[in-house]
C-alpha cells in the first residue's frame, strides 16, 4: 500500500503538478452527502400496494404458505341472527303490526346477506340477494343503491348507473348515489353529467373530499384549464392534508401553477400555499401569515426536525436573503419556542427551475420549505 | 455474500411484505437517490428516479441471488441502468452525465456544507470535477473511495472485469487530476474562477 502510495506522489511530482491521487481520493470522501426526500420509501410502498405481484411471486407465494380451510362463525352471525328472527318470528306474525312487514323482514335479509357477499368480495352472490331486497321493498333507495354497486363490481356500468338513478328518483338529496353516478359517468368520460352529479354532492357537502378531486379530474378532462386551477385549489383548500392532496399539487404544478407547496415532516404531509411577497420587497402578503402559522405549529410539535427555507428571486440575490430572513424572522416572532437554529435559510438570485412533464418551468420568485431530521443535517 | 439482515428482509418481502420492503428502501434510499443526483443534478428527477430504482428492484427481486452479491451490488446495478437509460431518454451520451453541474454547485455544497465554510471552494472544486467524468468512471470512484468496495466488488457491480474495473478508477483519478492541473494552469493565466457564495 506504502508503495503505492509512493507511485502516486512520485507520478505527480514528475507531471510537476502539486495534487496527488492521495488528495483526489480525500476529496472525494469529503463531498458532502444530498438528503433524500421525506417519505421515499412510504411512496414506494404506496406505489407496491397497487401493484401487481409478480407471477413468480404468487406461484412461489402459494406453494410457500400452508393450505387450510377455515369457517369463521361470527362472520355469518348476523345472517344467522336474521334467519332465526324470520323463522320464528314469521308463524307468530300480525299483520296488522304497522312497523313491520314479512315483505320488510325478507328484504332486510336479503339485504344484508348482499352486503355480507359484497364485503366478501362475491359480487356474484351478492347481486341476487341485493335484487331481492330491492325488489320486495322497491321504495328502499339504499336497496338500489347497493345493488348498484354490486353491478360496478361486476363491471356493468350501465346497470350500476340504472341502479343509483332509480336511488335518486326515489330521493333526490340521497349523498352516495350522486357521488356513485359521478364517478360512473366520469369513468365513462361522459364528463358533464359528472360535473353535475359531484356539484349536487358539493352542495350539501362543500368540503367533500372525491368531489372536490373528481371535479378537477373532469375539468381537466375538458380543457377548462382555469376552472381547473379554481378547482385544485378549492380542494387543497378545503382537505390540505388529504390523501390526494399531493395529486392535486402535481396537478397545479403542470399548470405552471407553483402557488402551493407539500410540506412533510415526519409521515405527516400537508400542501400549504407558497409564500409570497409584496413586489420587490421582504414584506410578506397577508396570506402567507397563513402558511407561516401551519408550519410553525409544525415546527413546534417536532422539535428534532429543521426547516430549510429555500428563496430564488431571479437577479436579485440580495433581495431573495432579505425575503428569507423575513421568513425566519416572522417564524421566531410568532414562534418564540423555535429555536433560531432550528431554521436554516438559502437564497439564490437565479429563477428557479421546475422539471414539469419533462418540460423545465422557470419562476422568477420562489419560496420553497422543507423539514428535514435535525440528526441528518449538518446545521445542528 | 449478502448480509444476514438484508437476506432476511427479501425473504420477508419475496413472501409477500411489502412493508419489509419500506425498510430496504430507507436503509438505501439516500445512496441511491445520491447515485441519480449525481447524474441529473436535480432532486426532483432524482427523487423519481429512485422510486423507479426501488420499484424495478422489487419486480425483479427473485432473480437476486445473494451467494453471488451483496444486494447494495446488485441494487446499484440496477440503479446505475435506470440512470443510463435515463440518459439515453434525453438523448444524451449515456456515458456522460455533466447536465447537473450547475444544480450540484448550487445545492448539493451551499445548502449542505453550510457547516463547514472554509471548505466550500474545496468541495465545489471536487463536485465540479466529478461531474466532468463519464457514469462508469465516477462511481467506479464513489464505490472505491466512499463506499470502502475492493475491486472485485467494483467489478462485479459495474459488469467489468477486476482490470477493467482497476482501469476505471485510474483513470478516473487521472481525469480529475488532469483537471485540476488545468484549472491551475487558467488560474495562473487569470481565467477561471471558481463561484462561492
Amino acid at each position: 500500500m506504502k508503495k503505492h502510495k509512493d507511485c502516486l506522489r512520485s507520478e505527480a511530482a514528475e507531471n510537476g503538478v502539486d495534487i496527488r491521487y492521495s488528495d483526489i481520493i480525500d476529496g472525494i470522501r469529503t463531498i458532502p452527502d444530498v438528503d433524500p426526500p421525506m417519505g421515499m420509501a412510504h411512496a414506494v410502498v404506496q406505489q407496491l400496494a397497487a401493484k401487481k405481484i409478480p407471477t413468480w411471486r404468487r406461484i412461489r407465494l402459494a406453494l410457500s404458505r400452508p393450505w387450510t380451510f377455515s369457517i369463521v362463525p361470527a362472520k355469518w352471525a348476523p345472517v344467522a341472527v336474521c334467519a332465526l328472527l324470520i323463522l320464528l318470528v314469521l308463524p307468530n306474525h300480525n299483520p296488522s303490526t304497522p312497523s313491520w312487514s314479512p315483505a320488510k323482514a325478507e328484504a332486510e335479509f336479503n339485504y344484508i346477506t348482499g352486503r355480507r357477499f359484497l364485503s366478501e368480495n362475491e359480487p356474484g352472490k351478492a347481486i341476487s340477494f341485493l335484487k331481492n331486497a330491492a325488489s320486495r321493498m322497491p321504495d328502499n333507495p339504499d336497496y338500489h343503491f347497493w345493488v348498484g354497486v354490486a353491478h360496478w363490481a361486476l363491471d356493468d356500468e350501465l346497470n350500476e348507473r340504472k341502479s343509483y338513478q332509480i336511488a335518486l328518483d326515489l330521493k333526490s338529496d340521497y349523498l352516495p348515489a350522486h357521488v356513485y353516478l359521478g364517478h360512473n359517468y366520469l369513468d365513462r368520460g361522459l364528463l358533464n353529467e359528472a360535473l353535475s352529479h359531484y356539484r349536487q354532492v358539493l352542495d350539501q357537502v362543500p368540503d367533500h373530499p372525491e368531489a372536490l378531486f373528481n371535479v378537477g379530474l373532469a375539468l381537466k378532462e375538458l380543457g377548462e384549464t382555469e376552472k381547473e386551477r379554481a378547482a385544485w385549489k378549492a380542494c387543497l383548500e378545503a382537505n390540505p392534508s388529504g390523501s390526494k392532496s399531493d395529486q392535486a399539487v402535481n396537478n397545479l404544478y403542470s399548470l405552471g401553477d407553483f402557488s402551493y407547496q407539500l410540506f412533510s415532516i415526519r409521515s405527516m404531509r400537508t400542501a400549504v400555499k407558497t409564500i409570497r411577497f409584496e413586489d420587490a420587497s421582504s414584506r410578506m402578503i397577508p396570506e402567507s401569515r397563513k402558511t407561516i402559522s401551519a408550519i410553525g405549529n409544525l415546527m413546534e410539535k417536532h422539535d428534532d426536525y429543521i426547516l430549510q427555507v429555500i428563496v430564488h428571486s431571479a437577479g436579485d440575490e440580495a433581495l431573495a436573503k432579505h425575503q428569507a430572513k423575513a421568513i425566519k424572522k416572522q417564524l421566531i416572532t410568532e414562534f418564540p419556542s423555535l429555536d433560531r437554529r432550528r431554521i436554516g435559510i438559502s437564497w439564490f438570485g437565479q429563477k428557479k427551475v421546475y422539471h414539469v412533464g419533462g418540460k423545465q418551468v422557470e419562476v422568477a420568485s420562489d419560496v420553497r420549505l422543507f423539514a428535514e431530521p435535525a440528526h441528518r443535517s449538518t446545521r445542528i | 455474500m449478502g448480509s444476514p439482515e438484508d437476506e432476511q428482509l427479501i425473504e420477508e418481502v419475496l413472501s409477500g411484505d411489502t412493508e419489509a420492503f419500506g425498510l430496504i428502501v430507507r436503509k438505501y434510499e439516500k445512496a441511491i437517490f445520491n447515485l441519480m443526483y449525481r447524474t441529473t443534478g436535480s432532486t426532483d428527477e432524482s427523487a423519481d428516479l429512485s422510486q423507479e430504482v426501488f420499484l424495478k428492484a422489487y419486480d425483479k427481486l427473485e432473480t437476486y441471488t445473494p451467494r453471488k452479491k451483496k444486494f447494495y451490488s446488485w441494487l446499484y446495478t440496477v440503479a446505475l441502468n435506470v440512470a443510463r437509460d435515463h440518459l439515453r431518454r434525453q438523448r444524451k451520451n449515456p456515458e456522460q452525465s455533466d447536465n447537473g453541474l450547475e444544480a450540484c454547485l448550487d445545492y448539493g455544497v451551499n445548502a449542505f456544507s453550510i457547516g463547514n465554510p472554509e471548505r466550500v471552494v474545496e468541495v465545489q472544486s471536487m463536485v465540479v470535477a466529478m461531474s466532468t467524468l463519464s457514469i462508469s468512471h465516477r462511481e467506479a470512484l464513489i464505490l472505491r473511495y466512499r463506499e470502502g468496495y475492493s475491486i472485485r466488488e467494483i467489478a462485479g457491480t459495474l459488469g467489468i472485469s477486476v482490470s477493467g474495473a482497476k482501469m476505471r478508477i485510474h483513470r478516473g483519478l487521472e481525469e480529475i487530476r488532469l483537471f485540476f492541473k488545468r484549472i491551475k494552469d487558467e488560474e495562473a493565466q487569470g481565467l477561471f474562477e471558481i463561484r462561492s457564495r
